[in-house]
């Protein structure tokens, strides 16, 4: 009874992330508590809870493998709730304006529970139904400012971007599980040893097609085009969730994939993840300079750091990818805070000016000190100088790409951060060089004030004194580490895992059994996730 | 079994399926495109119940010929103009995109077509033991998934719900300090159903 | 058997999944790519009920069920976006909605 306890344990923050998002949208209705502007604060509080939940909840692997709650997951979430709290707590002050909040954390929250689920998938499967979970709920976040035009037309764009992509995200699932003959993780990676010849071709070919799904959800170049319109376009809250999020949510699943389902050897998919790492940091920095919108900026820059962290991910493989991980959820940890914080900033510049130019940010730190201050973090973090937090993070994603044998990409992602080091060093220049063309102070509501003090504390802080934060990434690592080998131990009898599954050693590989049990003889045994023999997997579901 | 029949049905029904598939591209009018997903929609499941997938058969048809087409034809009601206009190419560039994306698609089918698929000796089970099969993975292994596309259509409800709700009166525009003055009630509306 | 080999379908759907891409590329109407992914979905549909029967195995048709979800779900939304879309402003064309611009 323990072993069934703590195998379904994990799934608690899950469903109480479920239970919130309609508790949210149910008090919604009370007037009382909708005048109170208390919504977007209770979301956060909650948020951490899950959070807490999360992060002392066992580790299991249930309903053989589908779902895989280890240290990678945990860590993960831990990337999207920070984010969930922070976005709603500068949510408050927005309220008003977009109407329906109830409704708007409520999708927030199924959309991070999507993001969860990319984390914790075993398999295709889970992977595809996290991610358009995820996806779908941010189709309505960002049409939510629909009185203007620009936000619904940004959501018709990504809607329609999003299902092509997740169409040939599919074709090339099923031509995996063609080639493969499954889509579970540890199944595959058995199985892809035995690949040889004319079928390596269809295996490239399914291969590039669900790279190609990811690199759209991460917005990696050649997939990049929807983002600075979609990120434009919609409430800014909502693009600094899209932007960090839901960006940390493909490169979960990305990693998954790559380093579970193709068995952490590189030498498939190598070459396509530096083409794409190598032209988003080009294109996204190169791009980037002739910006003069503040969030169409961010978007490019947007794109070039998801340039660096692939340089990480392109040296996943072999004995490095330990590193790899580590690397990559740190910097999207604290990426987290900065491009957080970052948009926050341009929602605030944009409700005091009426622009999102970069213009409107002259002499910033005569206006308002304080936000000029934030401002310098953020910009500097994401320009990787010294004491900040985005140095520490660059300096762990080259060393992990240098290490995996990607140094052609480590010196091109040194080049373009010279480059970005330029943009960013110029919007700093207007922040507190130029003189104001207007002295009144900025106003700033508490909620945005305060979740830009979190964002703003948070990159100072992880700058300053990383180390815990690297022990974050190193439990993802380890979460990711752990799994193929015990799996590959496990699997003929028992790949569900959880150190404590009862030991199932009547089964036989299907393949042994002419006469397979069908359903209508083992019907009567309860199916309880880890309890069961693998082979039922393909005895009990034969059609 | 004799093989004939299910062979002169796969192939009827592919004819269908691609004509009506290259109609819905072709067409000049968005009305006729939408209606020519119709005998697309059917040929597909058709093609389903040459592979025994009945349960598949009959959602298709329910699903896909049923609601999606309806909805889509909203759509087409909705915007202006959709009876007379006819569908611009977008360019020349989107004709080279279109050659270039035939040459992929058609050499990936190639490569899964001389993929040496071994021979399936197996028979599916008949309908019933499928629906069954199909039920007890829904409910036992594939649980989670299941729960969460209940939760992905709940999502799309709330999310259209909102999105095409008529707000009346634009809100004024929210003071600089939100939380420091008497807010004004904001009228809400009950939802009157969905679309 | 069957009658037909698996190979024969995977040709089939990899020809309609082309036809939607050519589709969704040389379009601009929103709801005729729209169709056209919904070619995309019925090709990648037909993909998995026939490597399911090749495995016989219930795994490739658990696909299907989502994949016909999700579509209702996405058609859904997008019906929501395109009325909020034009009760903005009622007089513009759908083909000048921007979708690609850099």
């Amino acid at each position: 009874m323990t072993n069934y306890i703590d195998t379904y344990q994990p799934l608690i923050p899950y469903m109480l992330l479920v239970v919130l998002a309609l508790t949210v949208a149910l008090l919604d209705t009370v007037p009382a508590i909708r005048r109170a502007s208390i919504l977007g604060w209770l979301t956060a509080a909650a948020a951490l809870v899950v959070l807490a939940l999360d992060a002392t909840a066992p580790y299991s692997a249930p309903w053989q493998g589908i779902l895989r709650f280890d240290g990678y997951s945990r860590a993960f979430n831990a990337v999207f709730l920070v984010t969930l709290a922070v976005v709603c707590i500068a949510s408050v002050s927005e309220e008003k304006r977009l109407g329906f909040c109830g409704e708007y954390y409520a999708l927030l929250c199924l959309s991070t529970l999507g993001l969860m689920l990319m984390g914790a998938s075993g398999g295709l499967l889970a992977l595809y139904i996290g991610l358009e979970l995820s996806t779908l709920c941010l189709f309505a976040l960002i049409g939510f400012a629909k009185r203007e035009r620009r936000s619904a037309e940004a959501a018709l764009k990504m809607l329609i971007l999003s299902a092509v992509t997740s169409a040939v995200l599919l074709y090339g699932i099923s031509i995996l599980y063609g080639v493969l003959g499954s889509t579970q993780f540890d199944q595959m990676a058995a199985k892809l040893t035995t690949i040889s010849g004319e079928t390596r071709i269809a295996l490239w070919l399914g291969l590039a097609f669900v790279i190609g799904g990811f690199a759209f959800k991460i917005a990696a170049t050649p997939f990049h085009l929807w983002a600075p319109d979609v990120y434009e376009g919609a409430p800014a809250t909502v693009t600094a969730f899209l932007s960090t999020a839901s960006k940390a949510g493909g490169f979960a699943g990305l990693l998954r994939f790559l380093l579970l389902g193709l068995g952490g050897s590189s030498e498939t998919w190598g070459v396509l993840i530096i083409a794409l790492a190598a032209l988003s940091m080009v294109v996204g920095n190169l791009v980037a300079l002739v910006q003069t919108s503040l969030k169409r900026l961010l978007a490019y820059s947007g794109i070039a750091q998801a340039g660096y962290v692939l340089v990480a991910v392109a040296g996943a493989s072999g004995e490095g990818r330990g590193m790899s991980v580590g690397a990559t959820l740190f910097y999207l940890f604290l990426y987290a805070f900065t491009n957080v914080g970052g948009f926050l900033l341009a929602q605030v510049i944009i409700h005091a000016t009426g622009s999102d130019s970069i213009s409107a940010l002259r002499g910033l730190h005569r206006r308002s000190p304080m936000l000029a201050f934030a401002a310098l973090v953020t910009l500097f973090s994401l320009g990787g100088i010294p004491p900040l937090a985005g140095f520490v993070g660059k300096l762990y994603l080259f060393a992990a790409g240098w290490q995996g044998g990607q140094q052609i990409l480590v010196l091109i992602g040194a080049l373009t951060s010279v480059i970005a080091l330029y943009y960013y060093l110029m919007v700093a220049r207007q922040v507190y060089i130029n003189d104001p063309s207007d002295d009144r102070r900025m106003p700033v509501s508490r909620p945005i004030g305060v979740a830009l003090a979190v964002c703003t504390l948070g990159t100072l802080v992880i700058g300053v004194y990383p180390r815990p934060w690297i022990t974050l990434g190193d439990m993802a690592a380890q979460g990711i580490l752990q799994t193929p080998a015990s799996s590959v131990r496990r699997r003929p009898d028992a790949p569900s895992t959880a150190s404590h599954a009862a030991p199932a050693s009547t089964a036989q590989p299907a393949g042994a059994q002419p006469a397979l049990p069908r359903i209508g003889e083992v019907c009567g045994t309860p199916q309880h996730g880890n309890a069961e023999p693998a082979s039922a997997d393909r005895s009990l579901f034969r059609l | 079994m004799n093989t004939l029949p299910v062979q002169i049905a796969f192939y009827s029904l592919a004819a269908l399926t691609l004509i009506s598939a290259a109609y819905v591209v072709r067409a000049r009018s968005i009305i006729h495109a939408g209606f020519w997903l119709l005998p697309c929609f059917v040929g597909v499941a058709g093609l389903f119940a040459t592979l025994q997938a009945h349960f598949f058969f009959v959602a298709q048809l329910l699903i896909y010929a049923g609601a999606i087409l309806v909805l889509i034809l909203f759509a087409l009601m909705l915007t202006r103009d959709a009876m007379s206009l006819h569908v611009p190419l977008k360019s020349h560039l989107g004709i080279w995109a279109g050659l270039i994306s035939a040459g992929l698609g058609i050499s990936a089918s190639l490569v899964l077509a001389r993929q040496s698929w071994s021979v399936t000796t197996a028979h599916p089970a008949g309908p019933a033991r499928q629906a069954e099969a199909l039920g007890e993975a829904l409910i036992g292994l594939y649980a989670v998934p299941f729960e969460v596309a209940s939760l992905l259509l709940l999502s799309a409800l709330i999310g259209a719900v909102v999105l095409a709700k008529v707000e009346r009166a634009p809100a004024p525009e929210p003071p600089p300090l939100a939380d420091t003055l008497p807010e004004p009630e904001e009228t809400r509306k009950e939802p009157v159903g969905v679309e | 058997m069957l009658g037909v080999p698996t190979e024969y379908f995977l040709v089939l759907s990899g020809i309609l999944f082309t036809i939607g891409v050519i589709g969704v590329l040389i379009k601009r109407n929103p709801i005729v790519i729209f169709m056209c992914i919904e070619l995309m979905l019925n090709a990648v549909n037909l993909t998995f009920i026939a490597l399911g029967r090749h495995f016989v195995h219930v795994n490739g048709q658990m696909y299907v069920i989502f994949v016909m979800a999700v579509a209702a779900a996405e058609v859904a939304i997008g019906l929501g976006i395109i009325v909020a879309l034009f009760r903005s402003k009622e007089t513009i064309n759908i083909d000048e909605v921007n979708l690609m611009k850099y």
